[in-house]
């Protein structure tokens, strides 16, 4: 499978290509101030775009239903997150939330 | 000189273990997949190198599978991965005063997560260049690692997914709840929660993230200006 080096090379390079280039010109041209207070919140708006998709669907399909067992236990990671501000708690907890829903449920 | 560089790679070696957590299981995941799509360890250990994105390398491994042309899996790389260009800018704003050559190798680290324990690092003070950059090597040693033993091991191990990709959910709810420090913030996480769910309701691609995200920063543009926190 010797062309898969081809896929290989061109994802890498696609995926680079953007990494790289907005440090690239930031370095050397001072950031307009509005765009830098734009910039600032990309971190939540992005957070909650990835969290909506991975908490709110199952298979690609919008599921806000008791049947959706990521839900539960992502309200309590978030309950426990804002209390103890701790990741490895957040992950341990949601993790063994997640574990027990999942043995719940069937019953 | 050495005495500073040690403590930092320790320091980003301590940050970086909570995305092992999450990096190792849903990498073996990822390594199952991408051998049954056809690519040999070798192949899974490069692309887990050079690509480092695991939602590209999932998708990778079903157009594979499904025969798709390697021209459109390469585009469909280039669009989900696109959003690395917002993390990008925004890490800028922290390490600007660097030769390009330095910002050429860190550059190559930059992931969601990455991106969002350094975000977080930096805007509380006790994170510089240096740490960053070596979560990142970090953060990328884990996922090769996770990718290579689902590779090798995968026919005998089965990691549950759903599990696997909690453990990111998990992480990100608490970085997530970390930027909400002003009335704004809240604001913003809400519209950007209603207006994703809306895009990724209609559309199925990797666009609606960055798309979704351009818009909701905009919004926490004009929203902070009016509210004036």
């Amino acid at each position: 499978m010797d062309s898969v080096y081809f896929v290989i090379i061109g994802m890498f390079i696609v995926t680079f290509v953007p990494r790289f280039i907005p440090l690239a010109i930031f370095s050397k041209i001072k950031m307009n101030k509005n765009l830098e207070k734009i910039i600032k919140y990309i971190p939540i708006a992005v957070f909650s775009s990835i969290l909506s998709k991975d908490i709110f669907f199952l298979d690609n399909k919008l599921a806000i239903s008791p049947n959706n067992y990521k839900i539960l236990p992502a309200i309590v990671v978030f309950i426990v997150s804002i209390k103890y501000k701790s990741i490895g708690l957040s992950i341990l907890v949601g993790v063994i939330s997640l574990i027990i829903l999942k043995l719940v449920i069937p019953l | 000189m050495n005495i500073g560089v040690n403590n930092d790679v320790k320091k980003s070696f301590i940050v970086s273990i909570p995305i092992a957590f999450g990096y190792i299981p849903l990498g073996f995941v990822c390594g199952v997949l991408m051998q049954q799509a056809g690519l040999s360890v070798f192949q899974i250990a490069l692309m887990s190198f050079l690509v480092f994105a695991g939602s590209a390398q999932f998708v990778m491994s079903s157009m594979m599978v499904g025969g798709a042309s390697y021209i459109s899996i390469i585009m469909a790389t280039f669009i989900i991965n696109l959003r690395h260009m917002l993390y990008s800018s925004n890490l800028s704003t922290y390490i600007r005063n660097n030769k390009l050559f330095k910002l050429l190798m860190f550059s190559h680290f930059i992931t969601d997560e990455t991106f969002a324990v350094n975000n977080k690092n930096f805007s509380l003070g006790s994170w510089d260049f240096n740490k960053a950059f070596f979560l990142g090597i970090f953060s990328n040693m884990f996922w090769i690692f996770g990718n290579v033993i689902g590779g090798v091991f995968g026919e005998f191990i089965s990691v549950p997914i759903d599990i696997a990709s909690f453990v990111l959910t998990s992480m990100f709810i608490m970085l997530l709840v970390f930027q909400i420090k002003s009335r704004t913030a809240v604001v913003v996480c809400i519209i950007s929660f209603i207006i994703s769910c809306i895009f990724n309701y209609y559309f199925n691609n990797g666009l609606t993230i960055v798309i979704s995200t351009i818009i909701c920063s905009i919004f926490g543009f004009f929203i902070e200006k009016k509210v004036g926190e």
